[in-house]
């Protein structure tokens, strides 16, 4: 049997749904100030036919200082009644405008109630579990609590992140109601959902359930920062998915070589042919991580700088495909004549590619 | 010459007396209702004849004659200074204004006293040979005059928060409580508090989330409990009255008040589920409770209940809860209460027949001058029940999570305007254990009169982020409003994290402002802005309160 006497959960007119509420919460916000005349209420409120609830046998002779004198019930206009100086407790807050006989009535000594606290007076809609110091997170002044994220701070739990912008209902649902139950601080209990959703690497596929700290900061679940340290995610790695390495699921025993990624890369290389040429598969002599093409291969021969420097692979190397074979005769800088005359002192000159490396294996005169 | 001299000052010596007796000096009697160093009022004023500069004679005990002048005056008061500003009269000691008799004819006309008009109710229990000031029963509730009275809260909070994707939170709420005073006529008190909420949740990778909802946290009829009915009795939803620990009921709830002070009940009614929408009717309880209250010793009292629950009609949970307070001495307070749970082969997780399922114990004590210090320790674990539970734990975290924590704090004013506070604690669980300290400095007026100013340094371990940081606050009160500006900067280190963000800085900027317009009507707003490393959020919020 399953009685649902309230609350009315299912209402929720299409009109009530976003902007508007918050639009009509405005207009309430609004409506309240205009209601709330200054015309104070009195603070005594006695009632008639009460009786002297408080006892009066220490007060001034003079009636007449409360007192109007048409009757006693009510009391002057222009009544005043410093708490601090004539008791020695300082009314604070709110309870300066408090009515006299929500404290001083009938219902027992004032005095014994406020030794127990505020809890003397005020109900505990927390059900005893926040424990009797109610000014560690209430004010006097209106009773609205302050401070719970420093106050959060003292607890294992500190709010990082997103937590301290995240309202208390996320975490603890019947903080509405008061009802701060103790919630479990494993992150897995909060964002089991996140859990289910995190398919980039398949979190639950993995195993990977508990010890969310490892990988994630509390400032945002997106973005985990695992230490990838033993193959460092530098350039175009850095962004990727890590299905786009570890597809098969296999997170340990990936192989850290590039080619293992990178192999179909290799082999449609043309320019150079780098299967035909035979390339070794080291990628890394030739290619960094940030981008695949713009190869920096280590040549022998310098051609990063100087007269040689911006030079294009097929200035040197004329037969297509085969970069072992290089000419230095067919260069219009190295023409036969102008070369004659160079080395026209030089024993042994002959105009020969070989020749040409074999003294100026540096590319230098 | 000698003569002639002793006969003028017999002349002088007797012309007061001779005044008064031949009346143009009255001596119109006062007494003093009020006293500090240096003066005095009583109760006479412009209304008895008084004016300012007018002698006034004191006759305190022992002290023969004190003679001050009328500084101040109202209709029936007047403030008297003494020439020496050390003198002190004790309230109630009489006096003489002496006044010119045509003043005393001409302010105080005869037949202007209004007569008393008749009491409205006769006094009970009455005898002629009580004494003048024994104290009077109050009239039974039943007897007194049908009172209303209420309040209407409306708050809007709205927070985004851009660091991860854009997340948007907001919550608004407009409650109304009432309640009335002997409505039957039966001297009972109802109660209606409900509460219109709407939330919107707007966070990346799920789907948007609106919600308005109304709930009734309230709607209850108490009778009983006075001086003159020992038995209380309270229907309808409210709050257990005298276990709150058991939570809100959907039923009734009996108390009865034995001839020692100590309270007996019961009750029995389906209990809402402790959350937002306090949807009833999958779950009843019934509970039993003893309270031991002395009437004549109310520093010590100790309660103890017991609550047995079902859920859906399955046997769900059987609780026993006790509550202690002892306060011997002025200044120390001792609270103590302690939640345990019996288990049964129903349950699964829980391998023990009886677990203590939460204790809290808070010790405190407090000097004459304000100094205090507070010791609290506390122990969480969690219960296995088939009612609706805040957290989903599996069954391994309902047998093994667990927190202890030790807090001690203390303050101390240093001088008229430096006071100095601090805490330690320290906290353990099923995995690790951690802890801390902060200490702040308050200064009173020491940029505006009216303000205060505080600084804090506190360093945290907890369980997976360290916090190193402090915190600066400006409050200042002026008329009926506070405002109040708040920054804090804190450093915190990722503990297990094995990325390469496991530092992060982070802050905190707020600024609020309360103000009471009225006994009745106040308002509160506030600005928030946290930032820093990975963290950018804003939020504002306002909330109203009228009563009336």
């Amino acid at each position: 049997m399953k009685l649902r006497l309230f609350p009315i959960r299912s209402w929720r007119p299409s009109w009530l749904q976003s902007l508007p509420v918050l639009l009509a919460a405005t207009l309430t916000l609004i409506v309240a100030c205009v209601a709330g005349s200054p015309k104070d209420t009195p603070r005594h409120r006695w009632w008639a036919g009460f009786g002297p609830v408080i006892p009066h046998d220490n007060f001034p002779a003079d009636c007449l200082l409360c007192h109007t004198g048409k009757d006693w019930n009510t009391l002057r206009e222009d009544f005043e009644f410093d708490h601090e100086a004539e008791t020695g407790v300082a009314l604070v807050g709110a309870h300066q405008q408090a009515q006299c006989l929500r404290c001083h009535n009938d219902r027992g000594p004032t005095a014994q109630f406020a030794a127990r606290g505020c809890a003397g007076c005020h109900e505990d809609i927390h059900q005893g579990l926040l424990g009797k110091e109610c000014k560690q997170c209430h004010g006097e002044e209106n009773w609205l609590p302050t401070g719970q994220i420093a106050r959060h701070s003292k607890t294992r739990f500190p709010l990082v992140g997103v937590h301290a912008a995240t309202p208390c209902f996320r975490c603890h649902p019947g903080s509405e109601v008061g009802i701060f139950t103790p919630t479990s601080v494993e992150c897995e209990s909060c964002h089991a959902d996140d859990l289910q959703r995190a398919n980039n690497p398949n979190h639950l596929q993995q195993g990977w359930v508990r010890d969310c700290d490892r990988c994630h900061i509390p400032t945002t679940w997106k973005g985990a920062g695992f230490n990838h340290s033993r193959w460092p995610l530098t350039g175009a790695h850095a962004n990727l998915n890590c299905q786009r390495c570890h597809g098969s699921g296999v997170y340990r025993g990936t192989p850290r070589q590039c080619v293992a990624c990178h192999l179909q890369d290799y082999q449609s290389t043309t320019n150079p042919d780098h299967q035909a040429l035979g390339f070794p598969t080291q990628c890394r002599q030739c290619h960094n991580t940030q981008s695949w093409r713009g190869a920096t291969f280590d040549h022998r021969f310098p051609i990063n700088g100087g007269n040689h420097g911006g030079l294009d692979c097929r200035d040197c190397h004329t037969t297509p495909g085969n970069y072992t074979i290089f000419t230095c005769t067919d260069c219009h800088a190295h023409r036969k004549n102008d070369m004659d005359d160079e080395h026209d002192d030089v024993n042994g000159y002959v105009y020969q590619t070989a020749a040409c490396y074999q003294c100026h294996p540096r590319g230098r005169e | 010459m000698r003569i002639h001299f002793a006969v003028g000052i017999c002349l002088y010596l007797s012309a007061v007396p001779l005044a008064a007796q031949d009346g143009k000096i009255v001596r119109l009697p006062a007494r003093v209702t009020l006293t500090q160093a240096g003066s005095v009022s009583i109760d006479r004023g412009t209304d008895h004849g008084l004016s300012i500069g007018d002698p006034v004679w004191f006759y305190p005990r022992g002290q023969g004659t004190v003679e001050g002048r009328v500084e101040r005056l109202e209709a029936r008061t007047a403030w008297v200074r003494f020439s020496d500003p050390d003198m002190v009269v004790d309230i109630g000691v009489r006096g003489e204004v002496l006044l010119p008799r045509d003043r005393l004819q001409k302010e105080q006309p005869e037949g202007q006293v209004p007569d008393h008009p008749p009491w409205p109710e006769p006094i009970q229990d009455w005898d002629p040979q009580d004494p003048l000031l024994k104290g009077r029963p109050g009239t039974h509730p039943e007897a007194r005059p049908s009172q209303w009275g209420g309040r209407w809260t409306n708050s809007l909070n709205w927070s985004r928060s851009s660091e991860g994707g854009q997340r948007d939170f907001a919550f608004a709420r407009s409650g109304l409580d009432l309640w009335f005073e002997n409505p039957f006529s039966q001297g009972g008190q109802l109660w209606i508090d409900g509460e219109l909420n709407y939330r919107s949740v707007t966070v990346p990778d799920e789907p948007d989330f609106n919600d308005t909802e109304f709930r009734l946290d309230r709607l209850s009829y108490a009778w009983g409990g006075s001086r003159q009915q020992a038995e209380r009795i309270q229907v309808g939803r409210f709050l257990q009255y005298e276990f709150p620990e058991f939570g809100v009921l959907d039923g009734a709830e009996f108390g009865y008040r034995l001839a020692s002070g100590d309270r007996v009940g019961a009750s029995f009614g389906f209990m809402p589920e402790p959350n937002s929408s306090h949807s009833t009717g999958k779950d009843l309880q019934t509970a039993v409770f003893f309270r031991h209250l002395p009437l004549e010793k109310d520093h010590f009292s100790i309660g103890s209940g017991f609550q047995k629950t079902w859920h859906e009609g399955n046997q769900d949970r059987d609780l026993w809860v006790t509550t202690l307070r002892y306060q011997p001495i002025y200044g120390f307070h001792l609270y103590a209460s302690s939640w345990v749970d019996f288990y049964g082969s129903q349950d699964k997780a829980k391998t023990s027949s009886m677990e203590l399922t939460q204790f809290q114990a808070t010790a405190g004590y407090r000097w004459q001058n304000g100094d205090g210090l507070n010791l609290s320790l506390r122990r969480i674990r969690f219960p296995e029940t088939l009612r609706f539970q805040v957290s989903s734990l599996n069954r391994q975290a309902l047998r093994d999570q667990e927190n202890l924590s030790l807090d001690l704090s203390g303050w101390h004013q240093l001088n008229d305007w430096i006071s100095l506070s601090g805490s330690l604690h320290q906290w353990s669980d099923q995995d690790d254990s951690g802890g801390g300290g902060e200490m702040r400095v308050e200064f009173e007026d020491l940029i505006w009169s009216g303000s205060t100013f505080a600084a804090t340094a506190f360093r945290q371990a907890g369980k997976f982020s360290d916090a190193t940081g402090g915190r600066l606050e400006l409050n200042y009160f002026r008329n009926s409003s506070v405002w109040r500006l708040y920054w804090e900067s804190v450093l915190y280190q990722q503990a297990g994290f094995s990325g390469g963000q496991a530092d992060l800085w982070q802050q905190s900027l707020r600024l609020s402002w309360d103000h009471s317009f009225s006994s009745h009507f106040s308002l509160s707003t506030y600005l928030e802005q946290l930032f820093g490393e990975q963290q950018n959020s804003t939020s504002i919020g306002i909330f109203s309160q009228t009563t009336f």
